[in-house]
């Protein structure tokens, strides 16, 4: 999967006209990753300076958490820190590259130096993630909703 | 509070100029203890900044379960506001209440007219959310009844992978 194909097929970013788009495939930087290299640690802060965004194009990453073990894998076209790009909360959740991948990054630095050069495609980018995290939520209440209406389920019959 | 108190959260990036142009924006309301501000499934579009007082936001109108309680210097709407829809939960006063409102058109002007303080308002719209889906979802893991769910993956599929993006900033596989 190339950048430009993860881009354009994310929801995240599907708001952005296709110029801007370019333009931020342009400052995002991608990098190989070998197995067992960290992107994020559980407990931690994201960094004000070196924190990322990252958007996976190859490979997987294993996400797992002290107190729960593994809790999933992730693979092309899913990103991770979209929420803590915006806030700094300790992470919940540790992120380890599980295969080789390639992993396209989108530092907050350069978000930030976005600001500077264009700040309303910077500002089209923030009000993107924040819709995501809006869209999140939004499901999340309603599921949890539903659920709290309803009787808990029966165990299912595989 | 001072209403320019209350926009102390936007961070100390705003000048006085900009604190203005964003309180010009902003129609002043009063609440009384228990009025309800939003019922969830209502249409509503703009943006609150509680001022004075305490707020609980709530599920089930019939029967409500508090899942967080917002105070001065915090925004309410935010999610209707960016994903536009009925409101995904309700909002009623607990304490009387000053809150400052800006409908849509407001916020559309100040993006035309004030890029740099709309991008404040929607940072801080993002920590917001961002910190709701934590508490959210940290609730419901700790609650007994979501056991079940993480033992079935395969039904729970689309509720996980919000959790883990609620919880993770990400999506699960």
């Amino acid at each position: 999967m190339t950048l430009d194909e993860a881009l354009s097929a994310s929801t995240l970013f599907a708001d952005l006209a296709a110029g801007e788009r370019d333009l931020l495939a342009r400052v995002m930087v991608v990098r190989s990753f070998r197995p067992g290299e960290v992107l994020v640690r559980e407990g931690e802060r994201p960094h004000p300076v070196g924190d990322a965004l990252f958007l996976v194009l190859e490979g997987q990453v294993d996400v797992h958490r002290a107190d729960r073990g593994a809790l999933g894998r992730l693979g092309p076209g899913d990103f991770i820190g979209v929420a803590s790009l915006l806030d700094d909360s300790p992470r919940a959740a540790s992120c380890t590259v599980a295969e080789p991948a390639r992993i396209a990054c989108l530092a907050r630095r350069t978000l930030d130096a976005l600001m500077h050069s264009d700040i309303r495609l910077a500002g089209r980018v923030e009000l993107a993630l924040a819709r995501q995290l809006a869209r999140d939520l939004r499901l999340f209440n309603h599921d949890l909703d539903r659920r709290l209406r309803q009787p808990p389920a029966e165990p299912a019959q595989e | 509070m001072t209403d320019a108190t209350a926009l102390d959260k936007l961070g100390q990036e705003l000048d006085p100029a900009e604190r203005s142009a964003l309180l010009a924006r902003m129609q002043p309301q009063t609440w009384q203890a228990g009025q309800v501000v939003v019922r969830q499934g209502d249409r509503v579009g703009g943006l609150w900044l509680v001022a004075d007082g305490e707020l609980e936001v709530y599920l089930q109108p019939d029967d409500p379960l508090v899942i967080s309680r917002v105070g001065p210097g915090e925004w309410l709407g935010e999610v209707a506001l960016l994903d536009p829809g009925p409101a995904t939960a309700s909002v009623r006063a607990a304490t009387p209440a000053r809150l400052l409102y800006m409908d849509p058109a407001a916020l559309a002007s100040l993006q035309a007219e004030e890029p740099r303080v709309a991008r404040q308002v929607i940072r801080t719209l993002g920590r917001t959310l961002a910190r709701r889906l934590r508490a959210t979802s940290q609730q419901v893991l700790t609650w007994q009844g979501d056991a079940p769910a993480l033992e079935r993956p395969a039904q729970a599929r689309g509720w996980l992978s919000r959790m883990f993006r609620g919880l993770f900033g990400e999506e699960a596989p």
